[in-house]
């Protein structure tokens, strides 16, 4: 339990902490030879846990844990005979090696509903959890955030929660723009850390859908975040160019912003300014199918009338000419053999133009707007 | 996409040699602290300056190499009449070759053009703080799109494309055999790199 304790301890005092391959062997020539911290390496508040020490402390942490009497803990009286310090040493490492351990999450909630451990400080916790690779993958961890988020929302008033929130429960949260700002941080920091991590933006796509609701209601600071939101999703495209999920979210804002705007030209310059982006990015790197559905996405906003829904074909050099230039240029770039580059475009453009001529009617005649079913997002 | 490290490096006189060790750098910038944990990091920067040495070494004149392996690509560039002088880049496999191809081009001819050679032997003496802001600069491959569009100059050069660092080695040798009879890696690198490679989670990548 000696390890238990250290390692919960110096969780406390850490500014990072990093899971390290091997054991604390493996490690000694860093921690130096007098290691008072080992088998862990904390240096200047970076803390590094071999991953065979943290297998062995959590084979501890939960052999204890389960031998807990929580069913004290979860009725309403709120007293166990478990000291809450112990408690949260234990779950604290339970959750660094398993952040799926829904009974460890729940225990925290239950220490947070007796006021025994503030929202903040478990926010915080988790944020720590969440820079590990592994973790920051785990739906469990994402969907305890959102609990808390609620929670601190809640503060003040008395009404029971429930131990789980759903998605639309979350939604219609009015949280400020600051929240919502440290929230989309969060994503950011984990989807550098594990790429395409789908929770991660779903957790991000909830925010952003709470934020836009606010935003309807004529919050000044929610439609400002948006617009950042939106700054800071194009500069992800450009450094992230296969990444699904960021162009979904970038819609996400874009119809927010959109159902915010108040003048046809305001609205006309975002849909222009989008379809700019998805056709630069395109054409530096025409072989990414990201890329092509962002711009298919783009045109079809485009050519919508925000204020009708309906469509009208674009004047003079559409979009078209864009994918017949770059099928063309790949076809007559290579010199004998075709790269599997070319082919790669060559195939892509031929979707695109294949997808939108069963769309779009040539010869500017209004068409109603169809369903974007047929987009894989 | 990412640039992860920079380097110019510069190959020893004696032409057959192989120890790593004597492949020295001139001139570095990386991206490490964004890119692995604190305690990590100084194993993590030995290991790619490590990588690009051994690369470097096995590089003809005029020739360039990319190899991609654990999760990152190393791109080596070595010009011609470059007076021994290597421009190598660090990247994650998405970012575009040609750009990686046209950054080490400009890194190498605007050292070469910058820094006096009498300076080369005394790294003390080597100001070439562009590589700092070509690090930061070529993070965006589109903030770099005129090289992307330039093909002519860079056509000339032959590129050879690996699939593992020991694809670049010579019949025989092997890379645990190298990082191990390395000079220029610390112990600590070393017991690094044989435990993450016994759990399988490759050396650079976390």
């Amino acid at each position: 339990m000696e390890g238990v304790h250290k390692l919960a301890r110096l969780l406390e005092a850490a500014t990072s902490v990093e899971l390290l391959p091997g054991d604390a062997a493996a490690w000694a020539e860093i921690a130096g030879p007098d290691n008072e911290h080992a088998p862990f390496v904390f240096i200047d508040g970076n803390l590094g846990i071999p991953e065979k020490d943290l297998f062995k402390v959590y084979y501890v942490a939960s052999k204890a844990f389960s031998k807990l009497p929580l069913r004290s803990l979860f009725e309403a009286s709120g007293t166990s005979n478990a000291s809450e310090a112990g408690l949260l040493e234990l779950t604290s490492v339970i959750l660094l090696a398993n952040s799926a351990h829904q009974t460890a999450l729940n225990v925290q909630k239950t220490l947070v509903l007796n006021g025994r451990r503030t929202c903040q400080d478990e926010l915080k916790f988790t944020a720590t959890v969440l820079t590990l690779k592994q973790s920051s993958k785990v739906s469990m961890l994402w969907h305890h955030r959102r609990w808390l988020l609620l929670r601190q929302n809640l503060d003040g008033e008395t009404q029971a929660l429930p131990l789980s929130v759903t998605d639309i429960d979350f939604v219609t949260l009015k949280l400020p723009s600051k929240i919502l700002a440290d929230e989309l941080q969060v994503c950011s920091s984990a989807c550098e850390t594990y790429p395409r991590n789908y929770y991660a933006w779903f957790h991000r796509y909830l925010c952003l859908r709470c934020c836009a609701t606010r935003a309807a209601s004529d919050s000044a600071e929610h439609a400002s975040l948006l617009e950042q939101e939106k700054n800071e999703l194009k500069r992800w495209i450009n450094l992230h160019v296969s990444d699904h999920s960021a162009v979904h979210c970038l819609f996400v804002v874009i119809e927010a912003l959109l159902a915010v705007l108040t003048t046809f030209s305001d609205a006309e310059a975002l849909v222009m300014e989008i379809r700019d982006h998805a056709l630069q990015l395109l054409q530096s790197y025409p072989s990414h199918e990201n890329l092509w559905l962002y711009f298919r996405r783009a045109f079809e906003q485009w050519v919508t009338n925000p204020a009708t829904g309906r469509v009208s074909i674009p004047p003079a050099r559409t979009a078209e000419d864009e994918a017949k230039i770059l099928m063309n240029t790949h076809k007559r770039s290579s010199v004998g053999k075709r790269s599997d580059e070319d082919k790669l475009v060559v195939d892509h453009a031929r979707c695109y133009l294949t997808w939108k001529g069963g769309k779009w009617k040539s010869g500017g005649s209004d068409t109603p707007r169809s369903l974007t079913g047929g987009d894989r997002m | 996409m990412k640039v992860i490290a920079l380097y110019v490096l510069r190959l020893p006189e004696d032409k057959e040699t192989k120890d790593d060790s004597k492949v020295e750098i001139l001139c570095e910038a990386d991206d490490a602290d964004n890119e692995v944990g604190y305690i990590k990091r100084s194993a993590f920067r030995d290991f790619m300056k490590f990588s690009t040495r051994t690369i470097a070494l096995r590089t003809d004149e005029g020739g360039m190499q990319m190899v991609e392996d654990a999760g990152y690509k190393m791109h080596v560039l070595r010009p011609v009449d470059g007076k021994r002088i290597v421009g190598a880049a660090v990247t994650d496999p998405e970012y575009p070759d040609r750009v990686a191809q046209g950054l080490l081009s400009k890194l190498t001819k605007d050292f070469l053009e910058e820094v006096p050679e009498e300076n080369f032997g005394n790294r003390a003496k080597i100001t070439f703080p562009a590589i700092h802001s070509m690090l930061r600069k070529y993070q965006d491959p589109k903030e770099a799109d005129p090289i992307m569009k330039v093909q002519k100059d860079l056509d000339e050069t032959k590129i050879i494309l690996h699939k593992t660092i020991e694809s670049v080695l010579d019949r025989g040798e092997k890379l645990d055999n190298l990082v191990d009879r390395s000079n220029a890696l610390s112990s600590q690198t070393k017991m690094f790199y044989k435990t993450a490679k016994k759990q399988n989670s490759c050396c650079v990548v976390m």
